[in-house]
């Protein structure tokens, strides 16, 4: 095969094909995978946080009994304390730039383990969340036993039954995330991950 | 001899559309060398343009503007990763143009078939590949993928056997 030959022809090629525009305004929307892995995440994060917001009103919207009010708020307010240290981060990981600019081996590097790093934390926030979740499902059985009976203690089967169906549903949740993150972002980060190891030193 | 940089003084609009302009050539073989088909190499193009627009205002001058280019338009290449795209086409050898008759044509047919078959190597392969096309020497292409010099011969190397075993594959020898 000439290379000096196809080099020469190379160097020649015209690039007609290539439409720069008069200014960068006409530059439509980045389409970037990155981008579209970033938005998805944001808004997803929106829809996490509204559903957070709802959960100040589900105490009055559930009818749960107002001896739990404290208990309930308590816990809430450690939630948001919590969710507010993952916004965060996840803020700074959606709206900083992706470094195309480095070398490339960098630029995969700082890629990678960013979107790995926030995978992780979107995974935690999420195990975090979920035994509120819990708590408020528990609460609110409770107080709906307690408008029927004065007091409510389960039999020993009965307790056995909501513990296991407790830990079924707890495994289920953290299986859907594990499984949500990694078929929607995953699968990207193994294509980089993939990248950075043709990159590696050949023995 | 230490190659001299161009000053970015000036970091207006304009000035960085009329160096693209200039270096145009390099989106238009980026684009070819990553995408098969006219609406994604646009595509790419077009996501090339924007990277390095957003990435222009970090810009320091430290290297040529051609040497930065070249980086910002293969790291976007590269992840530029689509949902259930493979970079493993397999090339119809009838689709590559024969005109054995005519030089421009030949060159033309040349060029096509080495696009294809580029087109069946892995991103990392494509981009040695680039660099190498473009004349960069083995240190200045290691240092544009981050690695080091000797790596980027024996991977070069490596890609070059790839590809001409490809090309004879498609039925295409030069």
């Amino acid at each position: 095969m000439n290379f000096d030959e196809l080099k020469s022809e190379w160097d020649s090629e015209n690039a007609d094909d290539v439409h720069i525009p008069q200014n960068t305004n006409a530059l439509k929307a980045a389409r970037h995978p990155l981008q579209a892995l970033k938005r998805t995440m944001k808004n997803e994060l929106i829809l996490q946080l509204a559903g957070l917001a709802a959960f100040v009103f589900l105490p009055f919207l559930l009818g749960i009994d107002r001896t739990f009010y404290l208990v309930y708020y308590l816990g809430f307010m450690v939630i948001l304390v919590i969710s507010g240290y993952y916004l965060i981060e996840f803020r700074k990981f959606y709206r900083q730039v992706d470094h195309f600019e480095l070398a490339t081996k960098d630029s995969l590097t700082a890629i990678y383990y960013d979107l790995r790093l926030n995978m992780e934390r979107y995974k935690s926030w999420g195990f975090l969340l979920t035994p509120f979740g819990l708590f408020v499902i528990g609460i609110f059985f409770y107080s709906r036993f307690l408008r029927t009976a004065e007091s409510w203690m389960p039999t020993e089967t009965q307790g056995i039954i909501i513990f296991i169906g407790c830990f079924s549903m707890l495994l289920l949740i953290i299986w859907s995330i594990n499984w949500w993150l990694q078929y929607y972002y995953g699968r990207y980060a193994d294509q980089l991950k993939a990248l950075l190891d043709a990159l590696r030193e050949d023995r | 001899m230490r190659k001299r940089t161009e000053p970015v003084a000036d970091r207006s609009e304009q000035y960085f559309l009329d160096q693209v302009k200039i270096h145009a050539g390099i989106l238009h073989k980026v684009a070819r060398m990553y995408t098969d088909h006219a609406a994604d190499r646009e595509d790419l193009q077009q996501e090339i343009l924007i990277q390095l627009w957003k990435s222009y205002q970090s810009f320091r001058g430290d290297s040529q503007f051609s040497t930065w280019m070249y980086r910002v338009a293969i790291n976007t290449a590269i992840t530029f990763i689509k949902k259930n795209k493979f970079y493993n086409i397999p090339v119809d050898a009838a689709t590559i143009s024969h005109q054995p008759d005519e030089d421009a044509h030949q060159q033309q047919a040349r060029l096509d078939a080495f696009y294809k078959a580029v087109r069946e190597l892995n991103p990392i392969e494509r981009a040695l590949l680039f660099y190498f096309m473009e004349g960069l020497s083995h240190k200045e292409t290691g240092l544009q993928l981050g690695i080091s010099e000797v790596n980027a011969r024996v991977k070069l190397n490596r890609t070059k056997e790839k590809l001409q075993t490809i090309i004879k594959k498609q039925g295409y020898e030069f």
